[in-house]
This record gives structure tokens, sequence and C-alpha cells, in this order.
């Protein structure tokens, strides 16, 4: 634990050196959804849709907060540094080479949100955003789907990095990767607006247990007996994905050939 | 002039065959482009799954806007944005140095040295939406409007080229500005549909945003033969005044320049 707070306070420091960037970052990561916010309010001016106006910006407001604390950004960097022999230094540390990379995501991830507060408060109030009611079911679902989502997209991505043990270039992984969050995460499209069966293949695909499914609960769009039954599903998913994780570790240190050593 | 042209098609060819070192990579990202240029075109059909126009535009129209910014967008791709993401380093890096010392137009060498022959397919994306707008007789065919594309988008180009070059010049001031994709990535994201999805038609707000109204949704409300002769001139007016605010701009910034190494 000491080791990850040491890491931690690394990569805080890190994340503020280069503060300008940041920001940039920031900055583009919300324009897609405000653009979205824009086009839905556009479209369900003149017609019923399946969200209404207010929940429409309830929706890309959360997809910008519920985005940022879940996503993860771990991969390109980890197979880049197998293809290049650059983990090899990290082999030799006592400390599990993941946990510069949970430190790293997590440190960016608190500065992230501080630039983002000021812009959220902003949108709220700008567009009239309101909190909807929660009960405590509600709230602690909640916060077990954000923190079980993160963890998913975080191992999903590390796993797509290891791939580099056996690929030379993983980019289309990622690229496959990117557009099947397009479809079923519901981070462009609420999945509500989605043509039923891509909301059916989401229930089953990991995608929409990664940025979704979280938002829908907070919404109070789900049931009690739909939020349980997507926990479960989320769970499983962790845990194959981990399993998948151990393996491909274990496995790939075995492939790595550590170029350039 | 023909020492140019000499000058631009050896960067071409040299492009060209550093993309074909790696091959199977350039095939992929073709694939990859062609397939965004679709997967637009299926995000609209989901938005007008729910309402018959959105801001004043129809579907087809939306389309055509579509296919007019994809060729816009791969061109800018193509030939112009591989440069000019590459100037905030030049210029961090001192290498501005050697790009002024060369005996050719700065300019010229900084705006054409590299390219990325993949956008291609964004191009032939574009172009294959509006002959699909076209043909299907989604929007009635005319002679006159349809010979205005080409006009229309370059213009729109020079547009674009504009705005990216405007921030591109901001980092001559702010050295330590290495996020300049940030900008583009923006730009392109809001561009992509009709500005009045944001302002709604509103006089004030199209009037503040008109550096950005003049790229590619009144150039393909042009095309569509939907504005009067007013917008027309807006357009050309608009386009001239923007290309040479930024090259003011960037001459002011160059004479700025303190060279980083030396």
């Amino acid at each position: 634990m000491n080791k990850f707070l040491s890491y931690l306070r690394i990569y805080l420091l890190d994340a503020l050196t280069y503060r300008g960037d940041l920001l940039l970052f920031t900055l583009s990561g919300i324009t897609q959804p405000i653009i979205n916010i824009f086009i839905w309010l556009s479209i369900s001016g003149s017609v019923a849709t399946p969200l209404t106006k207010i929940e429409f910006i309830q929706y890309f407001i959360l997809v910008i907060l519920i985005g940022t604390w879940t996503s993860a950004w771990a991969g390109g960097f980890i197979s880049a540094d197998i293809r290049l022999g650059k983990i090899s230094p990290h082999l030799l540390k006592p400390v599990s080479f993941i946990y510069h990379q949970i430190a790293n995501n997590f440190g960016e991830k608190i500065i992230k949100t501080i630039y983002l507060l000021p812009f959220v408060v902003f949108l709220a109030l700008s567009f009239n955003f309101k909190l909807p009611l929660t009960d405590y079911f509600q709230g602690t679902s909640f916060l077990l789907a954000i923190t079980v989502s993160t963890l998913l997209l975080f191992i999903i991505d590390v796993c797509i990095g290891f791939g580099a043990f056996w690929l030379d270039d993983t980019t289309a992984i990622f690229e496959f990767f990117g557009i099947s969050m397009f479809f079923f995460s519901g981070k462009f499209i609420p999945l509500a607006m989605m043509p039923k069966i891509i909301q059916q293949i989401s229930e089953i695909l990991p995608f929409r247990y990664m940025l979704s499914f979280p938002i829908e609960i907070f919404l109070g769009k789900l049931s009690t007996v739909e939020t349980l039954k997507g926990l479960i599903i989320q769970v499983l998913w962790l845990i194959v994905a981990f399993v998948v994780y151990k393996l491909s570790w274990s496995n790939g240190l075995k492939k790595y050939s550590a170029s350039g050593a | 002039m023909n020492r140019y042209l000499n000058l631009f098609l050896k960067f071409t060819q040299n492009n060209l065959s550093r993309e074909m070192e790696f091959r199977e990579n350039f095939v992929f990202w073709i694939l990859v482009q062609a397939f965004y240029v679709g997967l637009h075109l299926l995000t609209i059909n989901i938005y007008f799954s729910f309402a018959d126009t959105i801001a004043g535009w129809t579907k087809p129209e939306v389309y055509l806007l579509v296919g007019v910014f994809r060729i816009m967008e791969g061109t800018f791709k193509m030939l112009i944005h591989p440069n000019i993401i590459k100037l905030p380093e030049f210029v961090n890096r001192g290498d501005l140095d050697f790009a002024l010392t060369k005996p050719v137009n700065t300019q010229f060498l900084l705006g054409s040295r590299y390219q990325r022959l993949d956008e291609m397919a964004t191009i032939l994306g574009g172009v294959g939406v509006l002959v699909y707008v076209y043909s299907q007789n989604l929007i009635p065919f005319s002679w006159h409007l349809v010979l205005s594309i080409l006009p229309f988008s370059l213009l729109g180009l020079t547009a674009m080229y504009s705005l990216m070059m405007f921030f591109a010049t901001l980092s001559v001031f702010l050295t330590k500005m290495s996020s300049i994709w940030v900008y583009w990535d923006v730009l392109s994201k809001s561009l992509r549909l009709p500005i009045d999805v944001y302002t709604h038609g509103s006089k004030v707000f199209n009037g503040i945003l008109w550096p950005f109204i003049i790229v590619v949704t009144l150039p393909a409300q042009i095309i569509l033969g939907k504005t009067s002769a007013y917008f027309f001139f807006l357009e050309i007016v608009g386009c001239i005044v923007l290309l040479w605010a930024v090259n003011k701009f960037w001459n002011f910034a160059l004479r700025h320049y303190s060279s980083a190494s030396s």
C-alpha cells in the first residue's frame, strides 16, 4: 500500500507538470457530449423521444463525469512498452508492474476531475440540470456499478495492451474496441435511442457495463430486478476479464523477448 | 513554379514509399477511414429515425453536408493537417531555423512536406455519398448546383485551413502547447453537422460563429440552392478575410519567433 501511495504521489505530480496538456485533453473530452446535447435537444424539440429533454442533458453531463472516472488509457502505452522492451525495468522492481499503471490512472483522474468540476457545474447550471431523486438502493448500486465499470474497463484495456506480446501492432484491436464502444456503451448515442436489436445485444456484451449502466442506475431508468441482473452480468464480465488478464500476463511474459536489451 | 511542382511530387513520392514500407498498415487505415464515413451516415440515420427535420435540415440535405464535409476533411487531413500539427514541435525545438534558411518559400516547405495518403479513402467516401444522394434523386439534380460543389468545397477548405493555422500560430507564443491535435478534434467534431443545430438560426449566434459557418454549413446550403445571392457573396468575402487575417497573424508571430536552439 505504501508503495502504491508513493507511485500515486509521483503520478499526481506528473499530472500537475503537464497542466496545460491535461486541460486540453479535458476540453476535448467534453466536446462530443456537449455536441450530443445540442443534437438531441434539436431532435426532441418537435417529437416524443424515449428520453426527455432534461434526461438528455442529465445523461450527457453524466457521460462527461462518469466517462472520465471510468476511462482507461494504459493499454496503448503498455503495448508500446512491450514492443520496445521498455517493461523490462519494471520487471526488476519489487513492485508489481500493474501498480504503477493503476497509480497513473488514479492520479490523472483526480486532476482531471478537478478540471472538470467547473465545466460540469457551469453546464449543469446553464442547462438547468436537476439531480434525479435517489434512494439508498439506487445509491449503493450506483457506487457498486461505477466501481466495477472502472475496474472492468481498466482491465480490458490492459489486456488489449498485452496483445503486443503476440502481435506487432495492436492498433487494429484498439480501433475495433473503440467502434464497439461507439455502438454498445452509450457513449455517443444513449442506448435507449438505439434500435431494439442493439439494445438487446448490449445487455449481454461487456461494453454497456463500462459506461451506460451506472448512468442508467443514476437516472432511475432501471427497476430493482434490472439493476440486480445488470450487476451480476457486470461482475461476471469482471471475473472473465481478470482471468484473461492473469493468463495473458503470465503467458505473455514467457513470449516477451525484451527487445533492445 | 516548376521547381515547386517538382518538390511537391518528390514529397508525394517519398510519402508513398514510406507508406509502402508498412503496406498492411496502410490498407488497414484505408478501410478504417472508409468505415468512419459509413458510421457517420449511420448515426445520422439514427437521428432522423426520430424526426423528419433537425434544426431545419432534412436527411438528404445533411447527407449532402456530410459528403462535402468528408471531401474537405479528407483533403485537409491528407495534405495539410500532417504538416500543421508538426508546427508547434518545429517551434519548440527550434527546427524552424532550418526551414527558414532553405531557398524555397517557408510556408510551402512547412505546409507540404508530409502527407497522409490513406485519407484518400475519406475523400472517396465523401464523393460516394454525393453520388448516392444525386443518383437516388434524394436531392434534385441540377447542373449549376452540382458544378458549384468544387469551388465551394475549395473555399470552405481555405476557411478550415485558416482556422487551424490560427491555432497553430498561437503555439508560436505558447511554446509549451503540444496538444494542438485537440483543436482539430474539437473543430472537426463540431463542424460535421449543420451549425444550425447549435444556433437554431439565431442571427446573433450565427454572426458570432461566422468563421465556423463558412467552413461547411454555408457551402452546403449554397450547393443545395437554399440561400440567396447575399450569402453567396458573404461566403467568398468571409473566406478571403479569414485567410488574410490568419496570414497577418502568422507573419506577426514569425517576427516574435525566438529560435529555441540558437
